[in-house]
């Protein structure tokens, strides 16, 4: 699932989340009292309410209910859809309201937000999840205070779509795994200064496809226990590069990229790199009707290889009446089974490893198995705090104006981590 | 006709017949209360309530959930008075009312060209300037900022057609972003306004036009003497509302620039702000004083609309 724009956020470290810790706890130790979903019986009486928000998912989602019925025949699932926007909104609601649905849905920047209030149950008692199944950078940003919420259900990783057309026209090599930094902005260079096309279409007003991987390349960090990472100077080198290639003309300007996204630059056929998620191989599959003229590369090489992976996960509410059940319901919904249903199903790449040859064949072209390489060895999480959308607010604005050359990237980076800080102190 | 409407108001307060004041006003029983009842449990129960409920969350902090409540006076309004933005934010908003404020006179000239006597077409032409109105204004919004796109929009394209190179990239562009938004704005005003000058118009009699024509006036002098000035009721009505429409701009603004805009910080509403507050920082009483702020700036300037309405509106 692409996220690209988190709207709703999270809130609390620092000497208020040690209270919000406790509250998780007593709550969650409430949860744990009850017996693991392992030993539920298959006669269980129960009824479950299941929230997500993605309407494309719906075959998915109500084929794993009936899989889960199968095995629980007594236990009933009433699902409930909302977009995207209004699903943050509703749960916050539900939340504040105590009634939040058995199961649901949740993402990289609000789990932190859910889990350190006290909303969460912890998942540690699913003896048959096996969590080495998953992406670790995924597992890892599930994880609060050592105690799992969230079982995987689906991710994505970050990447370089090449256009091939428009490296012959500029007459360069499609490049290959393991280019580095240099190379990279040698290509864009190239083809931008020819003219006829944008060199490398990166669309820095989000951070995912663009700065939160060139930061951790270069060797730096956005968040790391409760800190900002962007008075790192190696945090600069990974900005300074992007600065760099918008400064020369390499990367188009940021009014250009405001007005049109990058994606939509490049499934017109305007650029030759496009720095995107896994989520742009079917916009790109029907934009490109002849499928050799894209492939996908990893993202060049800096002081290291990263890439950022974000997914969601399947959460259980704290709170729930049928807390057993529920938990049975998410362990159920991010089976094994369940992720090849979802690979059938299309959409987002499932989680469950070994379970992602259906969502690479879908283009065989496209070499689209460089995304699940890098989700398995070299995808860095996703930054994320108890208050998310605070600082990742506040993160474009700042550099933004060391992308348009106003103020030097050290001197933004500086002020961005200052506010950063006392954001996160807040928390 | 200015001179003869003066007095109006104080002959319309005469009570209309003497029997009036030896009614008791208790007589009457419940009947005032059982037919406004419905209509106030309804005001109280979504306008007063909330405003109230408002202003004492404008006076807390809370978690991100609502919990933890922990009364702080009015430290979030001195938060809010010390916001290096807010300035910025207020002049942005009272621009973009002030742009949109200019639909009004436009909408007098569309209204009273379609409604002209004998023109043809009238209902055709009402129907097109009122669809815009119909349509819902996240997707119009996207539509114009296709329209305003710098790299291929229309406008850049006709800018360039007449020899202008290198236009601006409107919406990304601080100072343009705003103007362009607040164009977006009029258009979307224009079909509202059209309806209710429309309405305003046939109300006027056809015998002053004739009179006036006796007279030797000409259509512009008709315009300015008769039709402006009986509009004026309308005049006045679109003026507040498109003024407090004004002050809440948020979602035109928002779905145009997309929040990783170069032009964003440059071009905030102060609705914005109070956005950026409640659902990004997860801060609702800093939210909730932003949104007095709004309510108080609202009510100020609507009574002051009133005040001085007694000199330019004529009721007939």
């Amino acid at each position: 699932m692409k996220r690209r724009h988190f709207l709703v956020g999270t809130a609390g470290l620092g000497a208020t989340a040690v209270l919000a810790a406790c509250g998780g706890d007593e709550n969650n130790n409430a949860g744990t009292t009850s017996s693991s979903p392992t030993s539920l019986d298959p006669d269980t009486e129960a009824s479950l309410t299941l929230f997500y928000w993605d309407k494309e998912q719906s075959a998915t989602v109500d084929d794993n209910i009936k899989a889960f019925n199968d095995v629980y025949p007594k236990i009933t699932v009433t699902t409930s859809l909302a977009s995207y926007a209004d699903y943050w909104t509703k749960l916050r609601t539900q939340a504040e309201g105590d009634e939040l649905p058995d199961v649901f849905w949740m993402n990289g920047p609000n789990i932190q937000l859910y889990a350190s209030n006290g909303m969460l149950a912890t998942l540690d008692d699913l003896d048959d999840v096996d969590w080495s199944k998953y992406p670790p950078a995924l597992v890892d940003l599930y994880t609060v205070d050592d105690q799992h919420y969230g079982v995987p259900k689906d991710y994505d990783t970050i990447a370089c779509w090449i256009n091939k057309a428009v490296f012959d026209d500029a007459g360069i090599e499609v490049p290959t795994e393991g280019w580095t930094w240099d190379e990279h902005h040698t290509a864009a260079k190239t083809i931008a200064d020819k003219g006829s096309f944008h060199g490398a279409l990166i669309g820095v007003a989000s951070g995912q496809e663009t700065y939160y991987n060139t930061i951790p390349q270069a060797g730096g960090y956005v968040i790391q226990d409760g800190k900002s990472g962007y008075d790192d100077p190696k945090t600069w080198d990974g900005v300074q590069y992007l600065a760099d290639m918008i400064a020369d003309g390499s990367v188009p300007s940021l009014q250009v990229m405001s007005d049109t996204s990058a994606q939509d630059l490049f499934l017109n056929g305007k650029g030759g790199i496009l720095w995107g998620g896994s989520w742009s191989a079917t916009p790109i599959r029907d934009a490109f009707p002849d499928q050799t003229q894209i492939v996908a590369v990893p993202l060049p090489v800096g002081e290291k290889q990263a890439s950022v992976i974000h997914g969601i996960s399947y959460v259980a509410n704290a709170k729930s009446s049928n807390l057993a059940a529920a938990k049975a319901l998410v362990q159920n919904m991010t089976s094994q089974a369940a992720n090849e249903v979802e690979a059938k199903n299309g959409t987002a790449i499932p989680a469950y490893t070994g379970t992602q040859d259906q969502w690479v064949e879908q283009a065989p072209d496209y070499n689209l198995n460089i995304f699940i390489e890098a989700a398995e060895n070299y995808a860095v999480p996703y930054p994320v705090s108890k208050n998310t959308s605070a600082w990742a607010s506040l993160e474009p604005e700042y550099l933004n104006k060391a992308f348009s050359g106003e103020m030097s990237v050290e001197e933004a980076c500086t002020a961005l981590a200052d506010e950063m800080n006392k954001l996160l102190e807040a928390e | 006709m200015s001179s003869t409407r003066a007095k109006g108001d104080d002959v319309q307060t005469l009570p209309p017949s003497g029997r009036r004041k030896h009614l008791n006003p208790m007589s009457v029983g419940v009947w005032p209360l059982l037919f406004i009842g419905p209509l106030m449990i309804g005001v109280l129960i979504f306008y007063y309530y909330p405003i109230l409920s408002n202003l004492y969350t404008s006076m807390t902090k809370t978690n991100a959930f609502g919990g933890n409540v922990v009364f702080v006076g009015l430290e979030n309004y001195v938060d809010m008075l010390g916001r290096s933005d807010l300035p910025s934010a207020t002049i942005n908003t009272l621009f973009y009312t002030a742009i949109v404020l200019l639909g009004v006179p436009l909408s007098v000239v569309i209204s009273s060209l379609i409604e002209q006597q004998g023109f043809r077409g009238r209902s055709f032409y009402r129907t097109l300037f009122f669809m815009p109105y119909l349509a819902m204004p996240m997707a119009i919004a996207q539509v114009w900022k296709l329209v305003f796109n710098g790299n291929f929009g229309l406008v850049n394209q006709g800018l360039k057609a007449i020899g202008i190179e290198n236009p601006p990239f409107w919406l990304s562009t601080p100072g343009t972003a705003i103007l362009a938004v607040a164009l977006f704005g009029v258009w979307a005003s224009i079909g509202f306004n059209v309806i209710i000058l429309s309405a305003g118009l046939k109300s006027i009699p056809a015998e002053l036009y004739e009179a006036a024509a006796l007279d030797g006036a000409g259509a512009i002098r008709q315009f300015f003497s008769i039709t402006v000035p009986l509009l004026t009721p309308s005049i006045f009505l679109l003026t507040v509302m498109q003024t407090i429409g004004g002050f809440q701009l948020f979602d035109a603004l928002f779905a145009m620039m997309g929040s990783g805009n170069p032009a964003m910080p440059q071009s905030r509403s102060i609705v914005y702000l109070f956005y950026n507050e409640a659902f990004l920082q997860n801060d609702k009483g800093a939210g909730a004083a932003i949104a007095m702020f709004i309510l108080l700036l609202v009510a100020l300037v609507t009574v002051v609309q009133f005040w001085v309405q007694k000199k330019w509106v004529h009721y007939v």
